[in-house]
């Protein structure tokens, strides 16, 4: 409904059908050369507070208000879910004007110029660059120097500075990620100029503003070729202490785990997890993930088999593992109980509910995360329609009655049998051997696919963590939900003959992470842009 | 009633200091409306959380004569202004699949459940709504506060619209400051930065609307509607920020007594951030510049209550696991004094609504106040009649001083009467699957 209210064009067919099915043939739309859509974007929360930060020097807090960015079909950056509206126009002014205030009061540490007419010109050019990620247009330049000259003759210097940049931070040009793009390629789709590069660039692989070395490459017109493009995102990538929290971001929203769980425990059932214990959970994620991408063998394959992680005393103590001295150390963990990234408790505590393990979800998230298949809605009068189960059922016998009850076995085949195989995780992700009614657990399940390398049963989640490791399926999925999330796609709106080429790579490299983001950013899907029809 | 500083013309103008230009809508605070005028009608909804003891929470003995039970009894002084509601559900938070906070944090005033299990509500919530039907010419459209802190996760109650969240002001201090600063402190004194900027917020959203339309000329057809919306936005906000409001004679400016060493999000401080914040809501009530407000205590999970006394038993990691083992408690005098502690607040915020005067009665006269629980029986967790408890005579409009039971009535035929009462022509709310029309109150 989002899509329908922000009226953003043809593209957006998936809202009318939810399936996230590609609805349209795209070959005609990328022209051969492999160009893609992309909408304009306006920059996340997170976003938004380390531009801030970066644009001075950490000399200004972002504070709070700037409105919390929407996951919508997948990626915080899809721009049909953050239309502003009048709340949102109201704290986005808000957080403008708690940043101009600082510079106000700390004008000195912001220009380092003498006040006066000059020094203001010098900074409007300078910080206008850095805040629209380009150099000012005259017609820009000119009106932020009027709004100065006024200001200044009425309250002084430092109020025309405080007031220029409670402007900017609200302007369009600083708020979207805005691409007009350069020359015309081919017919219908046009090449991103070095600048909107250098943007998309330093937000994708840091989650901020370009530094100067990307503004003056982009200056300098050597930020377009592939070589180039791929040269700076390894250094861009080299500086983890911002790389690592941006490309957290991206598997966060890929496996849905927002940080805020979906249900709340039941205490009664569940009296050892409690906000210590979720929160260790939390960092042990990023920890695993982090270790993957750190290792010699930084792939698709190891992040979804390996048994290697970190724990602190919390997680040791979960794991029933020694814990380290201090801190946090890593850990192998036995690989028949905790291979690769569906293991991890905050996830399985997540993709559950607050008293079951609910199949449903685990499920769920692989068909769509991970096999990108799409699954229709339920039914309106789903819920109202639900089989009756019996009192202290499995899992799986209610998964039994569910297949055979009216048509929900239809969709729920392409779920609950994938996620059965989850059935030795508890509600909050820990190992168990018994089930609810006491009996040994059987984590047998079943992948329905056409797909030959994918299809068929499996027993428990280390079989089907191979299974999925070796599938093709899943590694040009994993690319295409990269590239989706690079550009705030939907994923109608990932063209096949733009995202196919990075997929095929993908897989060429033995899904290695790290040279995919690489092609990525050298590819036709990146360096250009489709101009749809009512352009 | 704590102590507050009357305002008269003068002292707005003085407080505005040099900047009166900055905050329009206080001009008009000095020729207040006289004594005898009618006041505008007002909304305001208290949420408070984890249900109650629904066993023993509705009055006895005939409806004009009910009798509170204990937990109500904090309201006595203000029995005359109330209107308990039993036998009201909330049946759409079922349809989010099981009936968690989620769900039930995000229908409560919605009554619109999202398909995606984890999604925010589908539609507005009915604070929004009936802000949009009155269209007041205040400067702020509603005022939500978090007592506890502005951190909500599952309990995104409010919305503006579906996937448009509402959030809350969690920090007292900065509610004053934007509220309230301009108006009182030393009149000789420069006005502050952050002042100035608000002074000029004309000129400012001017340049963003100029910048605006300079990408908008340029911007793809798609982009161009995005755009434009956002433009129609700073417009709106314009126009908000300029709204002048129409204060009452009971406007003036609360004090807020905070200890030094209050947080905002400090859970352990709820008593004394809780009348800061209703302080609030009242003056901003009194003074125009909102029309509808909504106060949410936001932590359901952890909080131990300390003012009390009482303590959460050992026997409990926190205070939410405690609530869903109710059934098996044989002492219930600690939850007894948890929520009754929520009815003393609410008795607070009555009588300081009642004792605002406003045209032609007091503020609580002009008024419809709410409040709810996002449970019903918190020990079941179910969302089946709601511990409701509606104050204010709505300009004459609700009969007050009984006790209603509207038996197995909904939510969103509640909140339809509640339109119709502020003059709205709405025939449903939320999700139509729950709603029939209005209820007789």
């Amino acid at each position: 409904m989002v899509g329908a209210e922000g009226d953003s064009g043809g593209t957006d067919t998936s809202e009318d059908d939810s399936t996230g099915e590609p609805v349209e043939d795209p070959t005609e739309d990328c022209a051969g050369v492999g160009a893609g859509l992309a909408p304009m974007r306006r920059l996340t929360k997170a976003q938004y507070d380390n531009t801030v930060r970066d644009l001075f020097d950490g000399v200004v807090e972002p504070g709070s208000t700037f409105p919390i960015s929407i996951i919508h079909e997948g990626y915080a950056n899809n721009p049909a879910a953050n239309i502003v509206s009048l709340s949102a126009a109201e704290d986005i002014l808000l957080a403008a004007e708690h940043a101009g205030q600082q510079v106000i009061d700390d004008i000195g540490s912001i220009v380092s110029c003498d006040p006066g007419a000059t020094c203001a010109e010098g900074f409007i050019d300078d910080f206008g660059r850095r805040a629209f990620r380009r150099p000012l247009l005259p017609a820009e330049r000119q009106a932020l120097l009027d709004l100065y000259v006024q200001v200044e003759s009425e309250d002084g210097f430092a109020d025309g500075i405080g007031t220029v940049v409670t402007v900017v931070l609200q302007a369009p040009q600083f708020l979207y990620l805005f691409e007009e793009g350069g020359a015309e390629v081919e017919a219908d789709v046009i090449e991103l100029t070095d600048f909107e590069l250098a943007t998309r660039l330093s937000y994708l692989l840091w989650d901020t503003t370009p530094d100067e070395e990307l503004l003056q490459l982009a200056e300098a017109g050597l930020l377009h070729e592939p070589e180039q493009l791929r040269e700076q995102a390894q250094r861009l990538l080299a500086d983890s202490a911002r790389s690592g929290p941006a490309l957290d971001r991206f598997f966060r929203e890929w496996m849905h785990f927002d940080g805020v769980p979906a249900y709340e425990k039941d205490a009664a059932l569940f009296p050892g997890y409690d906000d210590a214990l979720a929160g260790a959970m939390d960092q042990e994620l990023s920890r695993f993930i982090d270790g993957v991408l750190g290792s010699g063998e930084p792939t698709i394959e190891r992040l979804l088999t390996s048994s290697v992680t970190q724990v602190d005393a919390t997680m040791a103590g979960f794991y029933g593992v020694t814990p380290p001295a201090s801190g946090w150390g890593e850990v192998t963990l036995p690989a028949e109980q905790r291979p690769g990234l569906l293991s991890r408790p905050a996830l399985l505590a997540e993709h559950s509910t607050g008293t079951s393990s609910a199949p449903i979800f685990r499920g769920r998230l692989v068909r769509t995360q991970l096999l990108c298949d799409s699954i229709p809605p339920p039914p309106d009068d789903a819920m109202a329609n639900a089989p009756e189960y019996p009192e202290g059922a499995t899992e799986r016998e209610k998964t039994e009655i569910l297949m055979d009850h009216m048509n929900c076995g239809a969709c729920h085949g392409l779920m609950n049998p994938i996620g059965l195989g989850f059935e030795r995780f508890d509600p909050v992700g820990a190992w168990r051997e018994l089930d609810v009614d006491g009996s040994p657990v059987d984590a047998r399940g079943e992948v329905l696919s056409g797909d030959p390398q994918l299809a068929g049963e499996f027993d428990g989640v280390p079989q089907l963590g191979e299974r999925l490791a070796g599938s093709d399926v899943v590694t040009a999925c994993f690319a295409n939900q990269f590239y989706r999330h690079s550009l705030g796609l939907e994923p109608s709106q990932a063209l096949a003959c733009a995202v196919d080429p990075i997929e095929e790579a993908f897989i060429a490299s033995g899904g290695d992470i790290p040279s995919l983001l690489l092609e990525l950013v050298g590819s036709n899907a990146f360096r250009l842009r489709v101009v749809t029809e009512e352009e | 009633m704590r102590r507050r500083q009357q305002l008269s013309r003068r002292n707005f103008l003085r407080g505005a200091g040099g900047i009166a230009v900055a905050l329009p809508f206080l001009e008009s605070i000095g020729p207040a409306r006289a004594g005898g005028t009618t006041a505008p009608l007002r909304y305001l909804q208290f949420m408070h959380v984890q249900g109650t003891l629904m066993n023993e929470w509705a009055p006895s003995g005939p409806a004009a004569a009910m009798v509170l039970s204990e937990i109500l009894s904090p309201l006595e002084p203000v029995r005359d202004h109330i209107v308990p509601i039993s036998g009201c559900d909330n049946p759409s938070a079922s349809d989010y699949g099981v009936n968690g906070h989620v769900n039930s944090g995000r229908t409560v005033f919605t009554c619109a459940p999202n398909s995606g299990n984890n999604d925010l509500a589908d539609g507005p919530s009915i604070d929004q709504v009936i802000a949009d039907r009155l269209a007041a010419p205040t400067p702020y459209k509603s005022l939500q506060f978090g007592v506890g802190g502005s951190g909500i996760g599952e309990y995104q109650a409010l919305m503006a619209g579906p996937q448009d969240p509402v959030p809350l002001d969690g920090d007292p201090r900065q509610i004053f400051d934007q509220l309230f600063a301009d108006l009182e402190g030393d009149p000789a004194a420069q006005p502050t930065a952050l002042q100035r900027l608000r002074a000029r917020r004309g000129s400012v959203l001017d340049g963003v609307l100029d910048e605006l339309g300079r990408t908008m000329a340029r911007a793809s057809s798609a982009d161009r509607q995005t755009l434009e919306r956002h433009a129609d936005k700073i417009r709106e906000l314009e126009i908000q920020l300029g709204n002048e409001g129409e204060a009452g004679i009971g406007c003036g400016v609360p004090t807020i007594d905070l200890p030094p060493g209050y947080e905002p999000n400090d859970q352990g401080q709820d008593d004394v951030s809780s009348r800061a914040f209703i302080d609030l809501m009242v003056m901003a009530m009194a003074c125009d510049m909102t029309r509808v407000g909504t106060l949410q205590y936001t932590n359901y999970h952890g909080p131990d209550y300390p003012w009390l006394g009482v303590g959460v038993p050992g026997a409990y990691p926190e205070w939410h696991s405690m609530v869903h083992d109710l059934p098996n408690m044989s002492d219930l005098s600690v939850p007894r004094a948890v929520y009754r502690w929520y009815m003393e607040e609410y008795a607070y915020l009555l009588q300081q609504l009642a004792d605002t005067p406003d045209g032609d009665g007091s503020l609580l006269d002009h008024m419809l106040v709410m409040s709810i629980s996002e449970l019903g029986d918190g020990a079941a967790h179910g969302t089946w009649s709601l511990p409701i408890v509606l104050a204010g005579r709505v300009g004459g409009q609700l009969a007050t001083g009984r006790h209603v039971d509207l038996g197995g009535a909904r939510t969103g035929e509640l909140f339809v009467t509640f339109l119709q009462l502020f003059g709205a022509d709405d025939t449903v709310f939320g999700n139509p699957a729950y709603c029939n029309g209005p209820v007789s109150v």
